[in-house]
């Protein structure tokens, strides 16, 4: 296992508005590569846990390093990959002048075989001179992924990209996610589609009102036959209770 | 590999220009304003003479250019998003927008300058080579203040940064009027916060009369504000975080 996608979360807590609003409370966990889904309702502190971990949140309290160098500086000193909840594009761009552009940024390295495979698989050549704005959402995430992937990054972090998707376009972004695995790199997944997850992740944790309430492998998840959604549900009745 | 900034392809900037600024729209007010140019429009009573209406067109002309040209360097943007995603800082994108801004820039000042130099024998006058590298100087060094100016209301993030860009500007103009009627210390302090506009003109005037120790006071201020906006607004943009 490369040591540089190993993401290292220490006590970690998020307050807003001065402590009133606590958004992360004590969140300890190490990721070690692999899919990692994040699961929780909304206003459970994903985004939050997620922008923490991209070094765009800074924390009230505790720390997040990603191959024991703190998120901020990892995000300024190396490539990463980050879907946002919703596609944030240029409008002005076509496809290939976003793609390659960012490409050219990352200093002009060679196309990996998975970046070529998922081109191919999501028939970006199609798109090349589409308008990013004039993109489907569908295809707005197939533009993501593969934008998220250059540079090669050890981590790349998805909030909620199912959001809003058809059946197919979102079998095409499974397919997408699971062919962006590769050994050394740490894919973190939220998303409020526990059967797409389920699909995904190697390892899936429960947040609840800004707290670590599960923690569970995928082997763990299929030994029972429980379902990723009911074993969800009853977590949450449980703190309920 | 070459700088963060250097690194931007040069088809991103083409499309920035092509799209909103200027684009389309304010590539029509520039040539309209070109036009105004060669025309007898000190007849509308703009100046006492051809060459009094046209500094003012002139000068107008430039400020529209800047606003529009320039106005979109340190504003946040979905680039700057992915850019901060693969390593390059949200200072170092503005400041590659900036850069490549003064190219349009240039070129628009120079359209300016060569239409008036073409009209003036229309109306009798004959321009020196001297005046038009002066005219060229003047306008270059008013147009880099107010890109400056936009730069740093860009990276201050407000949202209303063209609305303030005119806000002060407008300020610039009138402070000579208000400065008579304000005490000592906020005399200094609206000649060196403020944009140095009159300073430019001021540097003209000092370098047609050959005096050259008071035009390196005056080039030393203009110098001095520009950087100083330019440290502020990179120290600014170096604290912007992604928002994901």
């Amino acid at each position: 296992m490369s040591e540089s996608s190993i993401v290292v979360l220490q006590d970690l807590r998020v307050a807003f508005g001065g402590g009133k609003l606590v958004a992360l409370d004590g969140i300890s966990v190490t990721l070690r590569g692999g899919i990692v889904g994040l699961v929780g309702a909304n206003g459970a502190g994903k985004t939050t846990l997620l922008r923490c971990v991209a070094g765009a949140q800074v924390p009230t309290s505790g720390s997040v390093s990603i191959g024991g160098v703190e998120a901020r500086r990892y995000r300024q000193s190396v490539p990463l990959g980050f879907i946002p909840a919703q596609p944030r594009f240029p409008a002005y761009l076509s496809v290939a002048q976003f793609l390659d552009g960012l490409r050219q940024v990352c200093g002009n390295p060679a196309m990996t075989e998975c970046e070529r495979d998922l081109a191919s698989a999501f028939d970006l050549e199609r798109l090349a001179d589409r308008r990013l704005n004039t993109l489907s959402l569908g295809q707005s995430r197939r533009v993501e992924v593969v934008a998220a992937l250059i540079g090669d990054p050890d981590l790349i972090l998805f909030d909620e990209p199912t959001n809003g998707l058809d059946p197919i376009a979102m079998t095409q972004l499974r397919h997408g996610i699971i062919a962006a695995q590769r050994p050394g790199r740490c894919i973190v997944v939220s998303s409020h589609h526990l059967d797409e997850l389920q699909r995904l992740a190697s390892r899936v944790l429960f947040l609840k009102e800004g707290w670590l309430v599960g923690d569970h492998s995928a082997a763990e998840l299929s030994s029972d036959g429980q379902s990723l959604e009911a074993r969800f549900l009853s977590t949450e009745r449980v703190i309920h209770a | 590999m070459p700088e963060p900034s250097a690194r931007i392809p040069f088809a991103w900037h083409l499309a920035r220009w092509r799209y909103g600024a200027p684009g389309t729209r304010g590539i029509t007010i520039l040539a309209a304003l070109g036009l105004a140019l060669v025309l007898p429009t000190h007849r509308l009573g703009l100046g006492d003479s051809w060459s009094d209406a046209h500094r003012t067109i002139l000068m107008f002309g430039t400020l529209v250019a800047a606003f529009l040209i320039a106005r979109d360097a340190a504003v946040s943007d979905e680039l700057e998003f992915w850019l901060q995603h693969k390593g390059l800082s949200p200072a170092d994108w503005a400041f590659a927008k900036w850069r490549a801004n003064l190219l349009p820039l240039v070129a628009t000042i120079t359209i300016f300058t060569a239409l008036l130099l073409a009209a003036a024998p229309l109306y009798g006058l004959e321009p020196s080579l001297g005046s038009s590298v002066m005219l060229i100087a003047m306008l270059g060094a008013s147009m880099v203040v107010l890109s400056v100016l936009m730069f740093g209301l860009g990276a201050s993030g407000s949202p209303n940064a063209p609305e303030l860009a005119m806000l002060v500007v407008v300020l610039t103009l009138f402070a000579p009027v208000l400065s008579g009627s304000v005490p000592a210390l906020l005399q200094s302090l609206l000649r060196f916060g403020l944009p140095p506009l009159f300073v430019v003109a001021e540097l003209r005037d000092a370098v047609d009369a050959r005096a050259w120790t008071v035009a390196a006071r005056l080039a030393l201020h203009v110098g001095g504000w520009c950087t100083a906006v330019m440290l502020g607004s990179v120290a600014l943009l170096e604290r912007r975080a992604p928002r994901n």
